[in-house]
């Protein structure tokens, strides 16, 4: 998993929760990296889990809240510093339409080795979509968070339904997503 | 609640053990991006590498291809060279040719023993033979060069039957055999067309039926079908009870000096040009050529050409024979103008007309010719186009030009000449030529020309 998820993951939790908490957070596990994450590398997708499970116990807040509010920060960070996806997409849908299409594609230059979930999306109506998720990891409520977070973005209210469609490992959960009439 | 991104960190020292974590992160940073860098680079060195050997691809490619292309053009150059060397001989060997033919005519009208006879019979016979080769590598040569080109003039087609019927009907009695043409109502037309390579055609389908056909009847067909805009199809069919043609034969036959089977050539003779001129010209008439028949079952050969229709000359006499044209130069006294830088040419044409009521005149140049004809007002000139001093085209124009300033009549000019592109002979009508013979031409021929325009001119008085 890429170092950029770790490196923000400790950001938030710092933000949240200052230096202090986090250091004891990891000095209190057991990390192959040792907790040394820089952007640009490459680390094992059990140390989020571990590191997730972690900030929760230690924050008190149950970690689909957790998953859940790591998706709006990233959304955030995307926003600053890939602001180029966002300036053409003119709606919520729009920008989750493109995602697997345009943005992991993207990701897929400068990452080859990227192993990246799979978003699937039908727009069944203006106000109405379904999203597929499917990742080797049970990320589901991070990527929840994420696209709450790009409904605020577009200033978009509306219900996001999740429905768990698991039997397999990972994760497969189908969003509904409908948009509040304007 | 959203997370505040600018929380403060407090103020202070930091823990041993953030520091180290920071350091470490910093430093596998620092150990991949050195790792990138050096991909990088080798990934730069091997597209520079590529480029260098693209480059050389390139141009090892652009060499082979302009190699290739200097190939061909020098390939061409060789095979021009080849034509013009071809037309160019064939040129040269017309013109004594036209002398030997010439002369052996005006032999054959003196005193000779049957002994003599019978040799310069098969002398005739041979030059016929050499003068049908040359014409033919002529003609084969302009097809190679794309030069084959066509003249435009009107034609009653029933002449052109006619005189082959004729001239074919005589050769196919000598051989026992019989020739029969079928020409319904539809052949009674004008047609406005080449008439000589049309000619040539017909020729050359009669002449290959009476040579490989030893018994039995020789059979032309022929239709014409009107089409859209005033265009008319000629449909030719020719029948023998010959040899045939094997497959093998039928594909090789189009092809330039091929003979259906090498042992052919031995015992009929003939330069194996036929069928490709042949060819060339239906083709070039918008039409097509095919070749029938199984081997030892005779031969069917069938060709279509396209020409435009054509109103029949109110004034032009269809003059296609002979007896009615020499009737004519014998009726009474002509003067004809033989123009012609070679004494041989003059001679041949004085002997040819010796037998008629003919005063020839002859002159050795253009500027000869205008001096004589304005002393002498000739009723016919045969002009000769390259000659010293002035050419036959310039003067054939200055003839004109003074018979219009003095309101003279237009006196009928008929180039003879070697020269028979059908460009050159286009230029000479445009000259104020009326027509155009090319040589080496025969009595018949030359008589025939000759009679049809004088056949328009009011008697003298």
């Amino acid at each position: 998993m890429k170092g950029v998820i770790f490196v923000e993951l400790l950001r938030m939790a710092e933000a949240h929760a200052g230096e202090a908490l986090v250091d004891e957070v990891l000095d209190g596990l057991t990390l192959a990296s040792g907790g040394a994450y820089s952007g640009i590398g490459s680390y094992s997708c059990g140390e989020l889990f571990s590191l997730v499970e972690a900030f929760s116990k230690r924050l008190d807040m149950p970690e689909p809240d957790l998953q859940k509010a790591f998706g709006h920060w990233m959304f955030s960070h995307f926003l600053e510093n890939y602001g180029e996806f966002f300036a053409d997409k003119k709606t919520a849908f729009d920008m989750l339409a493109s995602i697997e299409g345009e943005v992991h594609v993207e990701v897929r230059k400068l990452y080859p080795d990227a192993e990246l979930p799979k978003f699937e999306t039908y727009q069944v109506s203006e106000t109405e979509m379904t999203m597929i998720y499917k990742s080797a990891r049970p990320l589901e409520f991070f990527c929840l968070g994420l696209i709450e977070a790009c409904l605020v973005h577009y200033g978009t209210a509306g219900r996001i339904t999740p429905q768990q469609r698991s039997g397999d490992d990972g994760a497969h959960m189908v969003f509904s997503i409908g948009l509040d009439a304007a | 609640m959203r997370p505040d991104r600018h929380h403060n960190a407090p103020d202070g020292p930091v823990a041993r053990s953030r520091y180290e974590r920071e350091r470490a992160a910093r430093l596998s940073a620092e150990t991949l991006l050195e790792a990138k860098s050096r991909e990088l680079y080798e990934a730069n060195q091997r597209l520079t590498e590529q480029a260098k050997n693209l480059e050389l691809g390139i141009a090892e490619r652009t060499r082979e291809v302009e190699e290739a292309a200097y190939a061909r053009v020098l390939a061409e150059a060789a095979n021009d060279a080849k034509s013009s060397f071809l037309a160019s001989m064939s040129h040269e060997i017309r013109t004594p040719l036209h002398g030997v033919l010439g002369m052996m005519s005006a032999l054959e009208s003196t005193r000779l023993s049957s002994e003599q006879r019978d040799l310069l019979e098969v002398m005739k016979e041979a030059g016929y033979v050499l003068r049908t080769v040359v014409n033919d590598i002529l003609d084969l040569s302009k097809v190679e060069a794309g030069q084959l080109e066509l003249s435009y003039a009107a034609f009653y087609l029933p002449n052109v039957l006619k005189s082959l019927k004729q001239h074919y009907g005589l050769s196919a009695a000598s051989k026992g055999l019989t020739l029969m043409f079928d020409a319904d109502q539809s052949c009674d037309c004008w047609l406005l067309g080449d008439e000589f390579r049309l000619r040539q055609v017909f020729a050359n389908l009669l002449s290959n039926a009476l040579k490989f056909t030893a018994h039995g009847t020789i059979f032309l067909e022929a239709r014409v079908r009107q089409e859209a805009h005033g265009v008319y199809c000629l449909d030719v069919r020719v029948e023998d009870t010959g040899l045939g043609l094997s497959n093998f034969a039928r594909d090789r036959l189009f092809k330039p000096f091929a003979q259906a089977d090498p042992k052919v050539a031995h015992r009929f003779g003939g330069s194996g040009l036929g069928l490709t001129i042949t060819r060339r010209i239906c083709h070039l008439m918008g039409g097509a050529i095919t070749l029938d028949g199984e081997e030892g079952k005779g031969t069917v050969a069938q060709f279509q050409v396209r020409l435009k229709g054509a109103e029949p000359p109110e004034a032009r006499v269809q003059c296609a024979d002979l007896v009615g044209a020499e009737a004519l130069l014998r009726a009474q006294s002509w003067t004809i103008l033989v123009v012609d830088d070679s004494a041989v040419n003059r001679k041949v044409v004085a002997q040819y007309l010796k037998r008629y009521k003919v005063t020839v005149l002859e002159a050795e140049d253009g500027a000869q010719a205008v001096e004589l004809w304005r002393q002498v007002q000739p009723d016919f000139i045969l002009m000769d186009i390259n000659m010293p001093v002035m050419g036959g085209i310039a003067a054939a124009l200055r003839i004109r030009e003074e018979a219009r300033e003095r309101s003279e009549p237009r006196v009928p000019i008929v180039a003879l000449t070697a020269n028979a592109m059908s460009h050159q002979v286009n230029d000479y009508l445009n000259a104020g030529l009326d027509a155009h013979i090319a040589k080496p031409v025969g009595r018949a021929e030359l008589v025939r020309v000759i009679g049809s325009f004088l056949s328009r001119k009011p008697a003298r008085p």
